[in-house]
Formats: structure tokens, sequence, C-alpha cells
């Protein structure tokens, strides 16, 4: 609880800060795109499974400013929807979700603000909120491995992307960008069962192009 | 003092009415008799020939009375209405001699047509001979058929072609009074007195016109065939068994027929017919042209199976709208009864008390809705339109079976209800009535109004001394009522723990019994309903019912197991079932011969008949037969009857001229050699390899009983074994067996029943094939039935034909069972009964909701052991205390049973019962030693769940939100309402019954609340109460706080007086 705290105020500081920068060119836009999971190995004695989110509709809005003439930053809401699946020797178990991340991101322009098309990289951090929306079930597939539940859960995320982006009009752009979520596994979410472990981090990577309001 | 006189009187006067029971039908009187009726229903008349008073009486159909009359010159013989309801013809007999001399000049008779616009007669046709009948057919035409005066060629019955002065079958144009020749045919009658002055009377007084007239016509319900039954030889006494059967068809205009013999004589002398005139009802037999693949002569479809021959009394009426026979045929013993009878086999429905016998012809109004019939005083009117309204009693159940447990289990099986109702929607008063001297048996009510349950209750302590079945008949009476119902047969069963079986009820009289190996089933012959009853071998479940000829005696299964062959003792038909279809194909025809039983070899099929009295012909000698043996001819579905039981390739050693009917056949396994046994003890063997009867034997007095192979060389008849040329072999099994019932070969060697008397147990042993010895012997619960078992005294047309051999066993093709055909329907037994079966012993006694906890008071226990049943079984609710011969009780005190097995029994415990309560289980085999138990008053139990997760028991509490169990993958919420099923929380208010369901309203809640808690958390108790629905099973419903501990296993405990049980449950967020 306390480290999800740490985390909000972080994105607090980030857009306090923000008012600074007004005098500068501000952006806000959204976008849609998909999203991928790469998955993690859950263990059960020698058998493993794996569990992941499915690739599935990803969305996002942002508010973004021009700090300096090739740094900049930008606030944003990040949505995705994929059901969690585990699997094991074809046998799978899906269970609906979604997860919503809210962050802030650094980013480097490589051409300065006037340009037409600026590619860019970013960088920052934020929360990233878990929820199992499924129908639960008596007895879900593959429930030795892990549990697929109906629950939420706020983990810290790091993230880290790149993009371009296009100037079309004196108020119009268009940007297409690939992000990488990075959160500690959602444990509540997908409840390894007694003698079951799961490792890594869970990992989310979205691909987006959008929209975005010069002003 | 007068007063009292007065009721005196009056009460007597009414006790004759008040024992008087209904009767169906108003008869309205004639004074005379009344020989023949014709029905004009534009009009609403109906016209009866009175024979005594020379007049025909006109009733009006509606008042029901007399309102004219038409006064004729001669007695009237035959009355007819024409289709278009023009005329009325008047068949006249003989001529009265108006001189001082009387009587009748012989060679007179004629016709007399009535305009019945005018009511005038309007021509008058004299006849040389008396008038017999007079039908229309739907031409317009009346066939005419009077007394034969011409000399007919010898052996002709019917010669065609004859001029109109040698023709006593003519056909009357009744506008132009014109007269066409038919035929002249063999049609007699009885003359009447000629010179009486002389004392040539030849007519009592007491001889009906029906005796006189002797021929009855009637037209098919299309108007296109009259069929005519008369008396055919010179013979034209009362008692003639000569009678011809004519056929004339009304488009063509021709006529066929042919004589035939009867014994008794062919009475009642009335017919009636289908819509199309393809099945006949003549006298006492169906006959019908529709049962040969191609139709050539008509066969003897049924017929009733004990008629008396007598001409002038009874009736027919074919009902073609609901597809129903009304019929009068006297039984011996049997009063005016007319009976409800299926139009394929005669099957008796119904049985209707009249009011009087029933003397001659019978109509049906055009919508069917009203049957006319001469009677003795008159003309009886029937409602059939309104029979459903009419008072009519019954009962829902033909047996009532009372069957002990055999270990002193408690009597409360020995109480069942039996259902009084009514069969129409008439109410309708009854009584019952047990027969003089039953002891031990209660009625909770003997008399009553339909509908109406009454409780018959049996006192054990009066048949503690059977050790089999007692039957008793219960008899159903009714003053409002116009049916005769059938009585209802209370079988009580007292057995020993040592006896074999479990007896399941088939009501009925069951004769035969065939096991299908490659379907699983049994076939079982019910003979008074003339049905084959499919029943599946395993579940014992009755498939279907296949209907069969009248009065079914035995069956036999073709050798590609497709089809199944049912002989039949009142029909001259062998059904022939298709056993994958479960459905009739077409029968097998015998012309003349009853087939009573059948048998099957790999070459032929075999008939042993009953002959109706049909000679052989040349080249076969020429004999009539009681009884031979006909060959069946499959393919085309007929009956032959081979001169000699020799093979082609032999000389005629072997008459086929046998000396009883009373006789079955059984094939060895393979079908190579069937063999004959009859009741005289003439057995025959018949070698398909050789095609012919190969040995024949009577070396006993008598021979019945069980029959069969148990292998190619060993036979079975009777109490004898007989080798392969048949020869008795070995000592005949012991009369002390008693009579030999059944014989099967089971196990590789032969397996045989027997009994002492009915309310005896059954013998059930081995026979050793090498020594010829028996061994393993058991006694059955009951016995099998035997032919004195089956030969109670019949009831009117209901047939019985009881052969003296019967087949009472059958084995499963795993022979893994046994079945046996005894006195409550079927006795099935394990087909290990030979292994002794140890005593019930306890081994453990805990709470059925976790298999852990103690009992309780008012809890589910599970009792563990051996021996514990002999099956396993279940119960509804309420819940039973017997189940497979099983009961459970403590201090004296039975347990209400949900479940019985060999090693289990699951119950519930009485609520009364607390403290140390030894259990003691009384089971198939005896009596366990009691198990000491504690009785808790309060040991709250989660019941555990085994099923929703493989491998896995969880407690049994369902979450309300989504109404699934509460499992890792449908964790607990914090917030949501829980389920928790729980056993042993004691008694509730209001107080709840072991073994009863309890209800939904008024919720039967715990007298002491529990509490429950989820991680040490406390929760919202809502309700704590009994299931609905079910027995001994509670629902304590909580919700969880929004505090409760999270984990993947949280204890949730359940607390109640003092106790806790503790399950785990996951909890989220």
């Amino acid at each position: 609880m306390d480290i999800k705290l740490t985390h909000v105020l972080v994105v607090a500081g980030a857009l306090a800060a923000a008012p600074a920068a007004l005098a500068q060119k501000w952006e806000f836009g959204g976008g849609a795109g998909r999203s991928f999971s790469p998955g993690n190995d859950v263990t059960n004695g020698g058998a493993t499974a794996t569990v992941k989110t499915q690739s599935n509709v990803a969305a996002g809005v942002w508010l973004a400013n021009n700090i300096g003439n090739h740094w900049g930053g930008e606030v944003r809401l990040d949505y995705s929807r994929g059901d969690l699946q585990l699997s094991s020797g074809g046998t799978q178990a899906a269970f609906n979700s979604e997860a919503y991340a809210m962050h802030y991101d650094f980013q480097w322009h490589f051409t300065p603000a006037s340009s037409k098309v600026r590619p860019f990289v970013a960088a920052g951090g934020g929360v990233k909120y878990y929820r199992g929306i499924g129908t639960e079930v008596e007895l879900q597939p593959l429930s030795q491995f892990a549990l697929l539940t109906k629950t939420t859960q706020l983990k810290p995320m790091a993230s880290g992307g790149a993009g371009v982006k296009f100037q079309i009009t004196p108020k119009f752009g268009f940007r297409v960008e690939v992000h990488d979520f990075v959160t500690p596994f959602p444990k509540d979410v997908v409840q390894p069962n007694t003698g079951s472990k799961i490792s890594g981090w869970m990992q989310d990577i979205v691909a987006m192009g959008g929209i975005s309001y010069l002003f | 003092m007068s007063v009292r006189f007065a009721k005196v009187i009056a009460a007597v006067a009414l006790l004759p009415w008040a024992a008087r029971a209904a009767t169906f039908g108003t008869v309205v009187q004639v004074h005379g008799a009344v020989s023949d009726i014709a029905l004009d229903e534009t009009r609403g008349h109906l016209y009866a020939a009175n024979f005594a008073a020379y007049r025909v009486e006109v009733m009006d159909t509606a008042s029901r009375t007399l309102i004219s009359s038409i006064p004729v010159s001669a007695p009237p013989s035959a009355v007819a209405v024409s289709p278009d309801g023009h005329y009325l013809v008047i068949g006249r007999y003989q001529t009265p001699n108006s001189t001082i001399l009387g009587g009748f000049f012989p060679n007179t008779g004629g016709l007399s047509i009535v305009d019945l616009n005018t009511g005038v007669i309007v021509r008058n046709i004299e006849l040389p001979s008396p008038v017999l009948s007079v039908t229309f057919g739907g031409d317009g035409k009346a066939l005419v058929i009077s007394r034969v005066f011409a000399t007919l060629p010898p052996n002709a019955e019917c010669v065609t072609g004859t001029p109109l002065s040698g023709s006593n079958i003519v056909l009357l144009d009744p506008a132009s009074g014109a007269l066409q020749p038919i035929a002249a045919c063999i049609a007699l009658s009885r003359l009447l007195p000629q010179n009486p002055s002389a004392g040539e009377a030849d007519v009592l007084l007491s001889v009906a016109p029906m005796e006189i007239i002797q021929t009855a016509a009637a037209v098919s319900g299309d108007g296109k065939t009259i069929i005519i039954l008369g008396a055919a030889v010179p013979d034209d006494s009362a008692s003639s068994k000569n009678s011809v059967f004519l056929q004339y068809d009304v488009p063509s205009q021709s006529i066929g027929g042919g004589a035939g013999t009867s014994a008794p004589a062919m009475g009642p002398r009335s017919i009636a017919s289908d819509m199309t005139g393809a099945n006949v009802l003549e006298g006492w037999g169906l006959d019908s042209s529709t049962c040969l693949q191609v139709p050539a002569n008509p066969c003897g479809l049924a017929q009733f199976p004990r008629p008396d021959g007598r001409f002038q009394i009874g009736s027919h009426a074919w009902d073609t709208t609901r597809n129903l026979i009304y019929s009068q045929v006297p039984a011996p013993g049997d009063g005016p009864v007319l009976h409800i009878l299926d139009t394929d086999n005669l099957t008796v429905r119904e049985r209707l008390q009249i009011q009087e016998n029933l003397a001659g012809k019978s109509l049906m109004s055009h919508d069917m809705n009203t049957m006319y019939s001469a009677s003795v005083s008159g003309v009886t009117i029937f409602p059939i339109g309104q029979l459903p309204q009419t008072p009519q009693v019954g009962t829902v159940q033909e047996d009532l079976l009372f069957a002990d447990t055999g270990n002193g289990c408690t009597a409360s099986l020995f109480a069942q209800t039996l259902n009084v109702i009514s069969l129409g929607t008439a109410a309708a008063d009854f009584t019952l009535a047990l027969p003089p001297g039953t002891a031990g048996v209660t009625l909770s009510r003997t008399t009553g109004t339909t509908p109406a349950q009454v409780l018959v209750t049996i006192d054990p302590a009066a048949f503690q001394n059977a050790k089999g079945t007692t039957a008793i008949t219960l008899t159903i009476t009714s003053t409002a009522a116009v049916n005769l119902p059938p009585t209802v047969r209370l079988l009580v069963n007292m057995h020993d723990s040592s006896q074999v079986g479990r007896i399941v009820n088939v009501p009925g009289k069951l004769v035969d019994m065939l096991a299908d190996p490659f379907r699983g089933r049994l076939y079982l012959l019910r003979q008074d309903k003339n049905l084959v009853q499919v029943y599946d071998m395993k579940t014992l479940t009755k498939l279907a019912d296949m209907r069969t000829g009248n009065t079914p005696t035995h069956m036999a299964m073709t050798l590609d197991a497709n089809f199944l062959i049912v002989g039949n003792d009142n029909s001259q038909i062998a059904n022939v079932l298709d056993l994958n279809k479960l459905a009739p194909t077409a029968p097998i025809v015998f012309f003349g011969h009853y087939p009573r039983a059948i048998g099957v070899s790999y070459s032929d099929i075999f008939a042993l008949v009953r002959n109706a009295g049909v000679p052989t012909s040349a080249p076969c000698k020429v004999e009539t037969p009681a009884a031979m043996l006909d060959r069946v001819d499959f393919t085309n579905r007929f009956g032959y009857t081979p001169c000699t039981l020799d093979g082609a390739p032999n000389a005629a050693i072997s008459s086929n001229n046998l000396p009883s009917f009373d006789g079955v056949m059984a094939a060895s396994a393979d079908g190579r050699f069937l063999t004959l046994a009859l009741a005289d003890s003439t057995v025959g063997e018949y070698d398909a390899a050789a095609n012919t009867w190969v040995a024949g034997r009577k070396d006993f007095a008598t021979l019945g009983g069980s029959y069969g192979a148990i292998n190619d060389n060993l036979w079975l008849a009777g109490p004898n074994l007989l080798d392969a040329a048949l020869v008795p072999v070995g000592t005949p099994f012991p009369a002390t067996d008693g009579t030999p019932s059944g014989v099967v070969a089971d196990l590789g060697i032969g397996l045989r029943t027997s009994a002492t008397a009915s309310n005896a147990p059954g013998v059930l042993q081995f026979i050793n094939t090498l020594d010829l010895s028996e061994f393993d012997s058991a006694l059955m619960v009951e016995a099998p039935v035997t032919h004195d078992s089956m030969a109670y005294p019949p009831v009117g047309q209901i047939g019985e034909s009881i052969l003296s051999f019967t087949r009472s066993l059958a084995v499963s093709p795993d022979q893994s069972t046994i079945f046996a055909l005894t006195v409550s329907g079927l006795t099935v037994i394990p087909g290990n009964f030979y292994v002794p079966v140890g005593k019930p012993s306890i081994a453990a006694v805990v709470s059925t909701a976790d298999n852990t906890s103690p009992a309780s008071s008012g809890g589910l226990v599970s009792i563990w052991g051996t021996n514990l049943s002999g099956t396993s079984q279940m119960s509804g609710f309420p819940l039973a205390t017997s189940l497979g011969n099983t009961c459970v009780t403590a201090n004296g005190e039975a347990f209400p049973l949900y479940f019985s097995s060999p090693s289990l029994i699951n119950a519930q415990i009485p609520y009364d019962i607390v403290g140390n309560a030894p259990i003691v289980v009384r089971g198939p085999a005896g009596v366990s030693a009691p198990f000491p138990v504690q009785v808790q008053p309060f040991s709250p139990a989660v019941f555990q769940n085994t099923q929703a997760i493989p491998g896995a028991s969880v407690p049994f509490i369902v979450r309300e939100a989504n109404g699934l169990l509460a499992t890792p993958s449908n964790p607990v919420h914090r917030g949501d309402t829980l389920k928790i099923y729980v056993a042993g929380m004691g008694q509730t208010t209001p107080p709840a019954t072991a073994g009863v369901a309890a209800p939904t309203t008024p919720p039967e809640e715990v007298l002491v609340p529990p509490t429950v808690t989820v991680g040490g958390d406390g929760t919202v108790l809502l309700d704590a109460s009994l299931t609905p629905g079910v027995a001994g099973v509670y629902q304590v419903r909580v919700t969880v706080s929004h505090s409760a501990p999270l984990g993947l296993s949280v204890p949730l405990t359940v607390t109640q007086g003092g106790v806790s049980q503790t399950s785990q449950v996951r909890v989220v967020q």
C-alpha cells in the first residue's frame, strides 16, 4: 500500500511541474492500438504452465508539452483489455480482465520543436490497475497452477517507449508509438495456487497510433 | 306400535334395492318376443319385430316408448329400413293356418313392404319358405334370406346361378317389389307347428325366436358387404354345431362363403362387422380376411374364450368410431354382462352389468352414441356416448405387495394405500370386501365414494408362520357403478433372511417368460390382457406392451433372434413380433388350428396345435386328431399339417395324431434338437439335421411342470431327466421339492425351481449334469408359478388356458442375475445365490457430512461395514425405514434410510435419540452386533463435496452471488453472503420429523443458533434452518465482513452449542 502511494505522489509531482512549461507548445491527443504480452511461466513441482494477457485492443489519452527544444513530457492514461490466459499442454483457462495505466513519461525528441516530423524516445513511470472481470467457476482448468480471480490490484509500473510525431496542420498532429509497460506480477488477480511459483514481471507492449490537438 | 311396525315393513322392503347394483342401459319392454330390430334415425323410430304378436312395434327413440305398431299377417322374423328411410321391409315367417286346425303352413313365408312416409303396407310378397333375415346394402336393395327349400348338390353349401324359383337368397327392390335371384344356400331354421291339434308341435313355448330363426345378418359400416350366419345342415335343433357363413358383395351382387362346425354351437346368433367387412364378429368368433399377407380365406383372428353356445342369448355391435366391440356372449357362471372388447383380439377392457340378457341383433346409431339391442324382454338401449359420464369404479393398483424384509425390520412396510377411482367423470360409491375369515388385514375404510384412498394394513403376526406369499382377493362392489371392477390382489410376503431374491410385482396372469440375451430383455406373456410385456433386464422397467392373439399360451424366438412367435389358445394365428422394432408383423395363420406352443429349430418351426375339428384329407390318413404338430412356412406365414412326423426321406412311422394338445416344445441351445412334451407324458424329439422326429416315448402316467434343455443330451421334463434319446435317466427329483416349475441352463449346468405350494418358499437348485443330482439348493422368497397357482377361477370372457408345463426361469446374458416367474410377478435372484452371505457387521458410524464428526440427534450418519444390504437402493421422501431388506435401529427405534448398499448405509437418526444408543443393522442375512454410539445433541459438520473438484473435497458452501460452490477458483469475497450446508444441528422450531422432507413454509429454524467466523472474523448470521425438500440437512446463511482476512486457505468455523467444526476457504477482496 505504501509503495502504491509513493508512485501516485510521483505522478502528482510531475503534473504539478507542468505549469512551468505552459508557455511552450501543448499537445492533447488520443490513440488506439493493440497490446501484446510475452507471458510468464508458472511452475508447480515439475509441471509448467504459461500465464499471459491475450493480445487485444488498447487505447490511451495524453497531455504533452515541450519543455525545451528537444525535451518534453506527457502524462498518460492507457487502457488495455485482454483475457488472462493460463495454458499448459493443450489445456487452457481464460478469464476476462482489463488494466489501466496512469503514468508520466519524459520524452526526448530527435528534432527541434519547430520540426514537422519529430521522432522521440520516452521513459517514465506510474501505476497500473489490474481488474479480473471474468465469470468465476467452481473448477477452473489448470487451477493447480494458478487461480484467475475476479478481483483488483494496483501495481507500480515502469514505462518506456519510442515513436514519431507528425505535425499535419498548425493545430493537428499525428503520432505512432510503441510502449513497454512493466509491473511486478499481480498475484491477487493471478493467484499462484499452493505449491506454485510465478517467475518474472508482468510485461505489456502496446503499439498505438493517435492524433493530437496542438495549442 | 303401528308406527314402529310400518318402519319395519319399509326397511324390509328397501333391503333388496339397497343391495342391488346399478346396470347400464334401459329396457323398453315389449309384450311378446323380439326377433329383429331396425333403426329409422330420420324419424327417431326403432322397429321391433314382435314375433309372437304378429306385429312390428314402433318405438320412439327419444322417449323410449312404444308409440304404435304395424300388424302383419304372420310372425315377423326380420325387419330392415332402406338406407333412404323410405321403406320398412318386414320378413314374414310361416303363414298361420286360420282354420280350426291351427298351426302354420310349412312352405310359406313372405315380405311386407311399408312406405314409412305413410305408414301403410304398400306391398305384400309371398314366398315359398319362411324369411330368416332382411338386410339392406348401400345400394338400397335388401338381401332376403329364407329357409332352404332347394336340394343342393352333395357337399355344397351354396349354389349360384339358380333361378328365382330355386333361390332362397334373393335381392329385393323395395320400390318395385322386384326380386332377383342371388343363390341357393343352406340356411336353416325351425319350422313352426304345422298341425298342433295332431300333437305335431315342434316348438315349445319356452323356445325364443332366435332359436327358431337361427340366422343373423348384418351390413358393414360402408354398406358394401352383407354378412350372414346361419345353420348349415339339415339340423334345425337348438344345438346345431354346423353353421354357414356367407358374405354378399353389394357392388358386384356376388355371394361367397362356406360352412363349418363349432363346439359349442356358434351362438349367440348375432353378427357384426367393421367398416369394410374385413373383420367380422360372428357368434363367438372374430374372423378376418386380413390375416394373410395375401388375403385368401378369412382366418380365426380371435374367439370368445368361454362361450356356452346358446343361440338365443347374447348380441354384438361394432363401434367403428371408438374401434371397440360391445358384446354379450354368455360365459358359464356369468350373468347379464356386456363386455367392451378390443377389435383385434377380443381383449376385455371392461365388463358392464346390464339389466337383462340380450337376444339377437344390436344396432349402433349413426353417431355411435347409442346401441339398441334386442333383449329378452324387448329392446335394451345403451347410451354408449354417455358411458364416460356414467359411474364406474376401479382401482389404480391391480396388486398391493406387502413384502417382508425377512429380518425383523419394523412393520411400517405393511401399510399401503389403495386408490379407488372413478373410471369416468362421475363419482361412485364403493364397498370393499375381504374373503370371509381373513385375518391380519385391516382396511381404513370399507365403503366410500370415489376418488378415495384406502389404507390397507397388514399385521405381520397373522402371517408369521408363512414363508412365502399369501394372495388375498379384495373385492370391490358398488351400487351406483355400472361396471364390474376386477378384484385387487393383496400379496403378503413373509420370509426368512436366508431366503433369496427380491420380489418385483408384475400384476396379471403371467404364463410364460423368455429371456432375450441379445437385447438384455425379458418377455413376459400376460394372458389375461393378451400382451407380451417387454422388460429391461437391468432396470426391470417395462419397455413396451405388444399385443397378441386371444389367450396367449407360449412364446419362442426365431433362431436369428429377430422375431418372437406367440402361440394362442383362442386365436387361429400365432403372432410374429419384430423384436428390433417392438412392433407386430404378419401373423402365422393356422386354418382351424389353435397354435398353443411353438418350437423353433434351426431348420424348421413347429406348432403344437389344438384342432378345431378339421379332418386331415388325402393323401394323408383321413382322421380328425385332437392335436397335431403343424409345420410353419415362416416366409408365407401359414401353418400346414404334415401327414406324419417323419422327414421326407423316411417311411411313415410316426403318426401326426397326438394324444393331447396340452404340451410344449423346447429347443436345445443351438436349435438342432427340439423336444416335445405332452401332459400325458408323451415326449418326442426332432433332429433338425435329419429333418425328422427321431425319438418318441411315453414312460410316465402324466407329465407337467418344468421343461427344457440343459444341454443337447440332457432334458428336464417335470421332475424327470431325459437323455439324448429321451430315455429317463437318474432318479426323479423328490416330490418333497414340490411341483417342478422351471428349468434353465446356467453356468454350464442346469438350474431348476419348484414349489410345494403357492404360499410356500420357492426351491432353487442346481442340477449336477454328471451324477444327475441336485445341489446348492436355496429357498426363494416366494413360490414360482405352477399350473395350479395360475388356474384360478376365470372371469367372464377373459381367457384362461394354463398349460401343464411352465417356464419360470431365465438368466441374464452374463449369468449374474436369475429371474423367476413367481406368484407376485418376478423374483430377481443374484446369480451367486449359493454363496453364503455373512451377517452384517458395523465398522464405523460417523456424520455423513464430513465422514468424521460424531453422530448427533437428528443428524445424518454413515454406517460403514460389511454385508449391510443385499443390493444398493435409494429411498424417496418420506424416507423408508427399510431398503434392500435392510433396516437400522437404535433403542428399538427405526432410522429413516437415504441409501443402503452392502458396505454403506446413510440414515437419519431420529430427533428423540440422544446419548447412549447402540446401533443395530438388520441385513438380508441376519442381525449385526450392536455398535456403541454416543449420540450428541449437537455436532455441526459442514457437508463436503467431492464431486466439484476431482480428487479433492471442498466444504459445501455456496456463494449466493453466483449460486456456485465456494472453491479456490470461485473464492469467497468480502461481503459475500454464503449458504453453508451443515448436518447435526439438532431439533428445530417448529419441530422436524426424521425422514420427512423439510417444508419451505414455515422454515424449520434451529433451536440453538450457530456462530460462524471467517479467519476469526465474525460474520452476520442471517438464518439457520433445515433445507426444504430434504431431511436432516441444515443451511446456515451468513454475510462475510469486509474485514475478513484474505488468503488462499482461511479457516471458516461453525460453532453450535459449544461444538465447533472448521473448514478452509479461499477469501479474496
